[in-house]
């Protein structure tokens, strides 16, 4: 207690404006106190915070490309499940680079499937035409590069009986032996390397057009499959690629999805403005949804990754409910949208595709990062470690996500 | 968006930006925690890593989102992550006195202990709204925006917390400051 009770007592109920002489000298002295207290910063600790911010941030951008290649391969999923209903069989474009990288494959793990996802950042689809001109200017493309590039690459593996899903994210900067030989490389520039080489090898040939794009992706696929093979020491049974264009269009096909939130949103910055409990989210409000940083929990990615989980939730309770698998015409643009950009290995059948996908799609999954040793800016892979993470030695796994969960 | 020298020099911007305000920054973030220090590094570094995910927006037409102060928008980011983190560990709160360790010697250390000492006493909330009104100088509207709450709520909340800040460090302040 000050010795001033009585105008202690007069701040008490304020709220008309009226401030007695001693509380605005008090707020006076206040702001001084402030001024005279604020600690300096050194300039070694202030480029500390900055290296640190840029750190946080590109680990925020990486962390929410996963997820959306996750989403895309969960759409894939439950098209490649109606898909017995369609002529067509598995949705996407069936690639052959598998079989050409499968040569000095190492030996595979004891039993089950190893998948890799391959999130391509292109400028142009299958069928070399631009990227649409909401993904160029949004968020989604912020990175966007001259070359594609693989920008987010996630080895599954499934083990036989449906037990976890194990799921690993390679750090795409991680040095790898480049795919014409010569000095090592990130490996997210040996599909563009390996693309370019074969492009013009091609040229010389006289292909051109969508043909010749095909073929310098499909040198870029069996390059990268070979590199994760060796970084990983294990052999990949099956390959997804998917382009973030690709994601773009089959949200739009989807239409609305449900999420639920223990609060209400509204956020000016983000632009989500949603109520406590269930809604339906469009698709700009989805993306709101999924991108909305502040006041969501206690802001770190693990959050985040709820929010974009929840979403997923809702993609596939939406699905299951029917909303887009009854519906021919929706079920047709979704099959379309995932025509363009979506490229499976060929030797993967429906069936199959079917049964392992769901596991992890459904959030059954035990989630990590390739251990990684890093000099300076250099980072190398830990011998070993990607087999022993798969096959499951000493992790744990991940709550199933069954249903549309409510988070904050 | 662009090629790799746009994207370079538009990271070198984000550079460029990030040391100038870090400083700035820090030092809300060291009043909002109460004097922790390293909840504050790790709030800056959140609040920059938002920044950089967001940078992209600085070149957008006003009708689709453009930040056009990017400085107020990092205010913002800092407050609404510092209240949020607040929220979730709530339960692990330790109203404590122990202040990490204060570098400089100076004559002006004496007042920073007394003030983050007497702040780290006051609700979450409300210390959020002396720091925003008291140091970086914001208006009640202002302030209300950021933390997402009416004119009227901010006004009583204001009181309440001087008060409260008199009766921790009235004498004190008055003898600290004229020192």
């Amino acid at each position: 207690m000050s010795g001033r009770d009585g105008s202690v007592d007069g701040v008490f109920g304020d709220g008309s404006g009226e401030v007695s002489g001693g509380d605005e000298e008090f707020e006076v002295r206040l702001s001084t106190t402030f001024g005279r207290a604020a600690e300096g910063l050194g300039v070694a600790a202030a480029a500390r915070l900055v290296d640190g911010g840029l750190e946080a941030g590109r680990r925020r951008r990486r962390r929410r490309r996963t997820v959306m290649l996750v989403g895309a391969l969960t759409l894939a999923v439950a098209v490649g499940a109606s898909a017995l209903t369609l002529p067509s069989g598995l949705p996407g474009r069936a690639s052959g680079a598998l079989e050409a990288a499968s040569s000095g494959a190492p030996a595979p793990l004891e039993r089950g499937v190893t998948i890799l996802l391959i999130g391509l950042e292109a400028t142009t689809d299958a069928q070399n035409r631009p990227a649409p001109a909401e993904l160029r200017r949004g968020e989604l493309h912020a990175g966007a590069a001259d070359v594609d590039v693989a920008d987010t690459l996630v080895l599954v593996h499934i083990p036989a009986g449906g037990g976890t899903a194990r799921q690993l994210s390679i750090p795409r900067d991680v040095l790898v032996d480049a795919p014409g030989g010569g000095a090592k490389v990130a490996i997210r520039q040996v599909y563009a390397q390996a693309e370019a080489a074969e492009t013009t090898r091609s040229q010389g040939q006289g292909v051109s057009g969508a043909e010749l794009r095909w073929r310098g992706r499909e040198a870029g696929r069996a390059a990268l499959i070979r590199s994760v093979q060796e970084l990983a020491g294990v052999p990949v049974d099956h390959f997804a690629e998917v382009t973030m264009t690709g994601f773009y269009r089959a949200a739009q096909a989807v239409g609305t999805v449900p999420v639920c939130l223990n609060h209400a949103v509204d956020d000016e910055l983000s632009g989500a403005s949603l109520p406590a409990g269930r809604s339906e989210l469009g698709p700009a409000q989805a993306l709101a949804f999924v991108r909305q940083r502040h006041g969501v929990g206690d802001g770190s990615d693990l959050q985040r990754t709820r929010r974009a989980q929840a979403f997923l939730a809702g993609v596939l309770q939406k699905l299951r409910a029917g909303g887009v698998m009854a519906d021919a015409g929706k079920l047709r643009a979704l099959y379309d949208a995932l025509k363009e950009d979506l490229v499976v290995d060929k030797g993967w059948n429906p069936v199959d595709f079917v049964r392992q996908v769901p596991a992890f799609a459904q959030g059954r999954a035990a989630t990590s990062e390739l251990p990684v040793q890093s000099e300076g800016a250099v980072l190398t892979a830990e011998p070993g470690k990607a087999k022993e993470i798969l096959a499951g030695e000493g992790t744990s796994a991940a709550p199933a996500v069954n249903e549309v969960p409510c988070v904050d | 968006m662009g090629t790799a020298r746009q994207r370079a020099a538009s990271e070198e911007e984000f550079v460029a930006f990030a040391t100038a305000r870090s400083g700035q920054l820090y030092r809300s973030a060291y009043f909002l925690t109460g004097g922790d220090a390293h909840l504050a590094e790790d709030l800056v570094q959140d609040t920059l890593g938002q920044m950089y995910t967001q940078w992209h927006r600085l070149q957008r037409p006003s009708w689709a989102g453009r930040i056009d102060n990017p400085a107020g928008y990092a205010r913002t980011v800092l407050v609404r992550a510092y209240l949020s983190h607040h929220r979730r560990r709530s339960s692990a709160e330790r109203p404590s006195q122990v202040l990490p360790e204060v570098p400089a010697p100076e004559q002006d250390a004496a007042l920073r202990l007394a003030l983050v000492g007497a702040l780290a006493q006051l609700p979450p909330r409300d210390r959020a709204v002396v720091v925003l009104r008291y140091w970086e100088d914001r208006s009640v509207e202002e302030t209300a925006a950021i933390v997402k709450d009416s004119s009227a709520a901010v006004r009583t909340r204001c009181s309440r917390a001087l008060a409260r800040l008199r009766s921790l460090l009235g004498a004190d302040l008055a003898e600290l400051v004229a020192r």
